[in-house]
């Protein structure tokens, strides 16, 4: 087990910038490229949006902001200096609507960005089965579909798609017949100064082996289902290997009987999760195998790379992509993670190794300053096109 | 302590028993209307719900269902206590109003009950040309490395790596360590993906166009067939005349007409038992195909004494008190008669027994003391039986069953029956004698049997003949090209 010192207050809210700090942005020289999102969430938003606009901050080439749905009718004003507009995977809004119907008329180039299989009310039976959702009341159906036909009432009125990979590329494209762009998610300052900390500060105080999984939210049940067993074996056999859960998925049945070898952490702000992440000798990622996690990003992967902590993941068409197994990271398919899991704890390979070409690979792949080339080509292509 | 604490949970199973009994969530009338076994058995209901019918989720009543009720209920499951109590002792008896017994009991509800063995799977159709090979088991668990189930497992993975297929292994609450080391025991390399579906996880079962299935028991194919979206190849890999395991009554007639029915495409395991299929008005096997299975001789192989002479000789009774089929007390007669009249010398046999864990610890009425094997790891098991001379084992039904190829394989000479066309197995080697299932000509077998076990030239130039295939991807050459001929046209 390792000890990290913590450094700083965490907030579960994201700290955005003022209404004028982001509006001001429109009246400086270059590009712009306006992002519009129905709120400043915590997970996609910062991902798609916040971490964007910070991978351009300095640019001069183009100016990137981006707005609430009640602020779109201040901004229409000065509609002839927005070059790009991005609806960041946002729901249908009297105000996104107005404001993106004077876009057109503008000739602005319109985009919808999104990073998960759930814009089309087609797929949400395959999302609800994922999930776990579609065994409860049928009333909670209605929300999701009400979601995804929003979504898909916004996104057919785009002119193109950005994406995270490749999978869902493909899938976009045949969906709409437009152009669909790739930027991939990526690291933001905040995770990587606070990495920064914790790879100096990370000592091992004792033999514990902990196992980590970072969930994020109670929905994952069938995803964890993929390891329960083998988590567990490996704790029986061996004393030492504990495990740790974040989020608010509740532990399974068949891991109850460890008691206190099983570390349960709340809901937690981002950066404190990469600290959280920090402390466990291995990351698993298990996800099952069908299109909604084909279309998933590699967020959980270089989250836990950039803190030196190496991941063992389910092979979804990312995880096949950027993983060359047992040299970055490992590949586990369905029953194969508890001989890797227990080859890893027995030091059967050379993990210093692996850790570090998975930070390396985490750091110089994901990290904030090495996206501005790929996010300018990408916008350089949508202005050509 | 402990004394206290058995009586106290007697005195607790007592108590919990009667608030059962009297609770409004347990039916005895359609308790034993669904489950003629606990009828039949003559034990009390309630007391079979506590202790078993809730783990097999068996309906208390017909609107309690266990498996809906850890859906809604996930703090219940894990905790070992039973559904009913878990109410009663909680106090959510209004939420769970609509589980107890209210109204009459209906025909459709009985049936359900009755063939909940069987039950369809639940189906979410998606869109995806992805090609996946589904196949079915009751369990999945340890005991599946070996016999029929191995077996299975062996087919579908030859199928998926030649044809580029995925994987999926669709099983209640399937124990996903041990495929891998499945793979290892039978050294196939498998590149594919693999999933697993869990049929208690309440998840649906996500179909698309490329999914086809292979059934491994007739309840999971009868369950297969009542899906009704499931409108694919059905493959189904026939190991056991499996009408055999029931009465004359209504789960024998339901499994007939699974075996029979002309929606499924019958693989066969040996052409002994096709041709009892095809004998017997199961006319749907001869669109099938049929393999003879592969007995390797890199896991199975004589020992360095299997052909030498030696003072005691060891003879292994496959014994099988749970498995009727396994005529384990017929078996018994014959070893204790065996020894009565001579035919095996007392003083030159050891005796050694394993089959399952409900052998009984006894010695022949001669002295010969038994030796109860404990449950073995497979290398134990390979390296155990290559130094044993003698099999006795018998099965009531066609086909030669999995021991008799083991023990020739490692050098031994085998004792087995006949059985209907199965008349004699010495086409796969001469060390298999094959008796009548009567006592004198099993006897009268075993004379010849306990003389080729000495006679070690003749036993080691039979075991050279044998003629028993050793790899699988000879035993399922025509086999694979076959089922993908099926899927395609």
């Amino acid at each position: 087990m390792y000890r990290i010192v913590k450094e700083g207050k965490f907030n579960i809210e994201l700290e955005t910038p003022s209404f004028p700090d982001r509006f001001k942005r429109l009246f400086l020289k270059g590009v712009k490229v306006v992002y519009v999102k129905n709120e400043f969430d915590n997970s996609t938003f910062r991902y798609r949006c916040y971490n964007v606009v910070q991978a351009l901050e300095n640019d001069t080439d183009y100016i990137v902001t981006y707005f609430l749905p009640s602020e779109l009718e201040k901004v229409s004003e000065h509609l002839g200096s927005i070059d790009i507009i991005i609806l960041q995977r946002t729901l249908w809004d009297v105000d996104i609507e107005n404001f993106t119907y004077l876009a057109r008329e503008n000739n602005i180039p319109i985009y919808f960005d999104v990073d998960d299989l759930i814009y089309h009310p087609r797929y949400i039976p395959l999302y609800l089965n994922n999930l776990g959702i579609l065994v409860q009341n049928r009333n909670s159906y209605i929300d999701y579909f009400y979601y995804a036909s929003s979504y898909y009432v916004m996104a057919t009125q785009c002119d193109g798609y950005i994406v995270t990979n490749h999978y869902l590329k493909d899938i976009v494209k045949e969906d709409f017949k437009k152009p669909v762009e790739i930027i991939p998610n990526f690291l933001n300052s905040e995770q990587e100064k606070h990495s920064k900390l914790i790879t100096k500060t990370r000592k091992r105080v004792d033999e514990k082996f902990i196992i980590g999984y970072f969930s994020g939210s109670p929905s994952h049940k069938y995803d964890l289902d993929i390891v329960v067993d083998s988590i567990a074996l490996l704790m029986e056999r061996y004393e030492d290997i504990y495990f740790k859960i974040v989020g608010f998925i509740e532990i399974p049945a068949k891991l109850k009987r460890f008691g206190s070898r099983i570390i349960q952490v709340p809901f937690i702000s981002y950066e404190e999760l990469q600290y959280e992440i920090g402390e466990v000798d291995l990351n698993i990622i298990p996800l099952q195998q069908n299109k909604f996690n084909n279309c998933k990003s590699e967020l959980k992967y270089f989250e836990a790379g950039i803190v030196k902590v190496p991941s063992c993941c389910s092979p979804t068409y990312i995880y096949k992509k950027i993983i060359s197994n047992c040299e970055n990271g490992f590949l586990c398919r369905d029953g194969e993670w508890f001989s890797i899991i227990e080859k890893v704890y027995l030091g059967k390979y050379n993990l210093k190794e692996i850790t570090d070409k998975a930070y390396e690979f985490s750091k110089s792949q994901y990290g904030v300053k090495n996206q501005k080339d790929l996010i300018k080509k990408v916008y350089s292509k949508i202005l050509n096109s | 302590m402990n004394r206290f604490k058995t009586f106290y949970k007697k005195i607790l199973s007592v108590f919990r028993i009667r608030r059962i009994r009297r609770s409004t969530y347990f039916d005895e009338d359609f308790y034993l209307a669904s489950n003629p076994d606990v009828k039949n058995a003559k034990t009390d209901p309630a007391s079979h719900f506590y202790f078993f019918g809730w783990k097999e989720y068996r309906k208390p009543n017909m609107n309690f269902d266990i498996e809906q009720f850890f859906e809604r209920f996930p703090k219940a499951k894990g905790i070992d206590i039973n559904p009913i109590s878990y109410i009663i002792q909680n106090g959510i008896e209004e939420e769970t109003r609509n589980l107890s017994k209210i109204g009459d009991l209906k025909a459709s509800d009985l049936l359900e009950a009755l063939f909940s063995i069987s039950k369809p799977l639940r189906v979410l159709k998606i869109d995806s040309k992805d090609k996946r090979m589904n196949i079915v088991f009751n369990g999945f668990d340890k005991g599946g490395f070996f016999g029929g189930k191995a077996t299975a497992l062996i087919l579908v993975t030859k199928f998926c790596k030649k044809y580029d297929y995925k994987l999926r292994i669709i099983s209640n609450d399937p124990d996903k360590t041990i495929f891998y080391q499945f793979l290892e025991i039978f050294n196939i390399s498998f590149n594919k993906e693999i999933e697993f579906y869990d049929t208690l996880s309440g998840k649906y079962l996500e179909l698309g166009k490329g999914d086809v299935f292979l059934g491994t028991m007739w309840n999971n194919a009868d369950s297969l067939l009542r899906t009704r979206l499931l409108q694919c190849k059905i493959f189904y890999l026939m190991q056991e005349v499996e009408t055999f395991f029931y009465d004359h009554g209504d789960y024998h007639l339901r499994c007939y007409n699974t075996l029979s029915n002309d929606r499924i495409i019958p693989i066969v395991n040996t052409k002994l038992l096709y041709d009892y299929f095809a004998g017997h008005g199961y006319d749907n096997v001869k669109k099938g195909i049929y393999f003879e299975p592969a007995f390797s001789p890199k896991l199975l192989s004589p020992s360095e004494t299997s052909f030498k002479k030696k003072d005691k000789y060891k003879l292994f009774f496959y014994a099988r008190p749970g498995h009727q089929r396994n005529l384990f007390y017929f078996g018994l007669n014959v070893l204790n008669e065996a020894f009565l009249r001579g035919i095996l010398d007392y003083k030159e046999w050891e005796v050694y027994l394993a089959g399952d864990d409900t052998i009984p610890n006894f010695d022949f009425d001669v002295g010969v003391q038994t030796h109860n094997l404990e449950r073995m790891g497979w290398k134990e098991y390979y390296k155990f039986i290559s130094e044993i001379d003698l099999l006795y084992s018998t099965i009531y039904t066609p086909h030669p069953s999995y021991p008799p190829f083991d023990f020739v394989r490692s050098g031994a000479v085998v004792l087995t029956n006949k059985f209907a066309n199965k008349s004699d197995l010495s086409q796969y080697s001469k060390n298999i004698i094959s008796a009548k299932l009567k006592e004198e000509d099993m006897l009268e077998k075993m004379i010849e049997a306990e003389k080729l076990v000495k006679n070690i030239q003749e036993r080691k130039q039979n075991y050279l003949n044998s003629n028993i295939i050793e790899t699988w991807d000879e035993s399922f050459r025509d086999v694979l090209p076959f089922m993908l001929d099926k899927i395609e046209n």
